[in-house]
């Protein structure tokens, strides 16, 4: 049985939030988008404005702007009312802007008897905008559901363990990135609407364009390992133990999944120092490698979906070696390092760490 | 007047102990001035280019040896060393291991001494290879 580590549940959960907030958004945009393409426009009258006012739980003092208008639909005069319609602006204005028993333009919904507004023809593209945030999310979490999904049957032979890969730094910033990208992306959908609303769209484009480039960048940077990584196919790695005492033999086998021409596939053992250390006022860190045994290499190899590339090899780690040693800021760590050339592609360097201790234990 | 630093004895060829395995000595003193109480504890630290740290003090059981040559003091010690880590002489990382012995004499405050010694792998005792 082996001990497979999986990334499944947590792009589940960020599908599902995708899927939520698109269940939950995508109805409210698609009936502004009605409002302004479906419905009809018609002239109504103003047959009542009134303002409530009250004290909400903080204590803070609240209003309300009801305008009530009449209109005419095939024939027939009905009355809609309207809470805080744009076209009233602010509650002290209210009266002077929609005096009773005028006119003003409105819209009504022609499959919903009733159903009309008084700010017709406006474009919701705050509420399109932040659709994208929500589709975003489903977006990765479908790309991260694939990238993770079911390996194809090569554990006929399997080793008794999967080794997690150890994230790299740019893998490691991909999600900080990623969130900076979604925040972008938000102000861009609120302010860029709040602005539009406030001051037309000659002020909001400009704020708009800005976070929608910047979100849209971060988050292309966090797509892009990612597709680079889909475009080859994950590379699994499985061996006898994680955790090996001196002297030991580990047998390890690489599996590369997915589909291209592979120039070159190799694995070894190695170990290194890593120091880290300050330097002013930056965190430094410096590896070396100590100590590298080769697993095994194979060149020229092509990969498909139904027959993954596999490389085994075994290695000794020699009795006199150092173990695994971890301080706060010296390491002595060991892994497996697997590297894969591919002539389309960025070369891929992964490593998988390992223990290993004085003694096995017993 | 002038204290002496203690001679040490390492109870192993060159101070050289397995890991996991008790490290033992002798502490030799001058007969002058009588000693009012020795301690001694063992410390892995680093050196190299990482920031340098030290691992946690394993204080060492101590006891009168009786005398040596010419009437010297003379105490041993016997410290219980951990699994890892290893004395380790790489190239950016360096793991050293040292006994340091504090002596206190009647009206001085307490001196330090620090002596160096290495760790090396437990003798084989058989790693099991794996077969698949």
């Amino acid at each position: 049985m082996v001990t497979h580590t999986s990334f499944i549940p947590r792009y589940a959960v960020i599908l599902l939030f995708g899927v939520v907030g698109l269940g939950l958004l995508a109805p409210v945009a698609r009936r502004e988008a009605r409002k302004a393409s479906v419905w009809q426009e018609t002239t109504c009258v103003i047959e009542d404005v009134t303002v409530s006012t009250w004290k909400d739980s903080d204590g803070d003092t609240r209003h309300k702007t009801t305008v009530t208008f009449s209109y005419l639909q095939d024939g027939a005069r009905r009355t809609a009312s309207e809470e805080n319609p744009s076209a009233a602006g602010s509650h002290t204005e209210a009266a002077q802007k929609l005096p009773k028993g005028t006119t003003a333009p409105c819209a009504y919904d022609p499959d919903e008897p009733g159903e009309a507004t008084i700010d017709p023809g406006k474009v919701p593209w705050g509420l399109f905008l932040s659709c994208l945030i929500p589709l975003a999310w489903l977006v990765f979490g479908l790309m991260g559901m694939m990238a993770f999904r079911s390996r194809p049957g090569f554990d006929a032979d399997a080793l008794p363990v999967e080794l997690p890969r150890r994230l790299d730094p740019a893998t490691a910033l991909a999600m900080p990135m990623g969130l900076t990208g979604f925040g972008l992306l938000f102000g861009a959908a609120w302010n860029g609407s709040m602005a539009w609303m406030l001051h037309g769209a000659p002020a909001a484009l400009p704020c708009m364009a800005l976070h929608l480039g910047a979100g849209g960048y971060l988050l292309w940077e966090q797509a892009r390992p990612m597709l680079q990584r889909r475009k080859l196919g994950d590379t699994v790695v499985e061996c006898s133990a994680q955790a090996l005492s001196l002297g030991e033999t580990i047998t390890v086998k690489v599996v590369q999944l997915g589909r291209g021409d592979i120039e070159e596939l190799s694995a070894e053992i190695v170990c290194e120092e890593i120091a880290r250390y300050r330097e002013g006022t930056t965190d430094r860190t410096e590896r070396h490698t100590a100590l590298a045994l080769p697993l095994g290499s194979l060149l020229h190899e092509r990969v498909t979906p139904e027959a993954p590339l596999v490389l085994r090899g075994s290695a000794r780690i020699p009795r006199d070696a150092v173990p695994t040693f971890r301080g706060a800021h010296n390491e002595i760590a060991w892994s497996v390092r697997v590297k894969v050339n591919v002539a389309s592609a960025p070369d891929r360097l992964d490593t998988y760490p390992l223990s290993v201790q004085a003694r096995r234990a017993s | 007047m002038t204290l002496l630093a203690p001679r040490m004895e390492f109870g192993a060829d060159g101070g050289r102990f397995p890991a996991g395995e008790p490290a033992r000595g002798v502490i030799e003193l001058p007969p002058h001035p009588p000693v009012a109480s020795a301690s001694a504890y063992a410390q892995w630290y680093t050196e190299g280019k990482g920031t340098p740290e030290e691992g946690p003090e394993i204080p060492a059981e101590v006891a009168p040896a009786g005398q040596g040559p010419g009437g010297a003091q003379r105490f041993s010690f016997e410290v219980p060393l951990p699994l890892t880590p290893f004395s380790y002489d790489g190239t950016i990382v360096k793991i050293r291991w040292r006994l340091v012995v504090r002596v206190a004499y009647p009206g001085h405050l307490p001196v330090t001494h620090p002596y160096h010694f290495t760790v090396v792998a437990p003798p084989d005792r058989g790693a099991t290879p794996y077969r698949a």
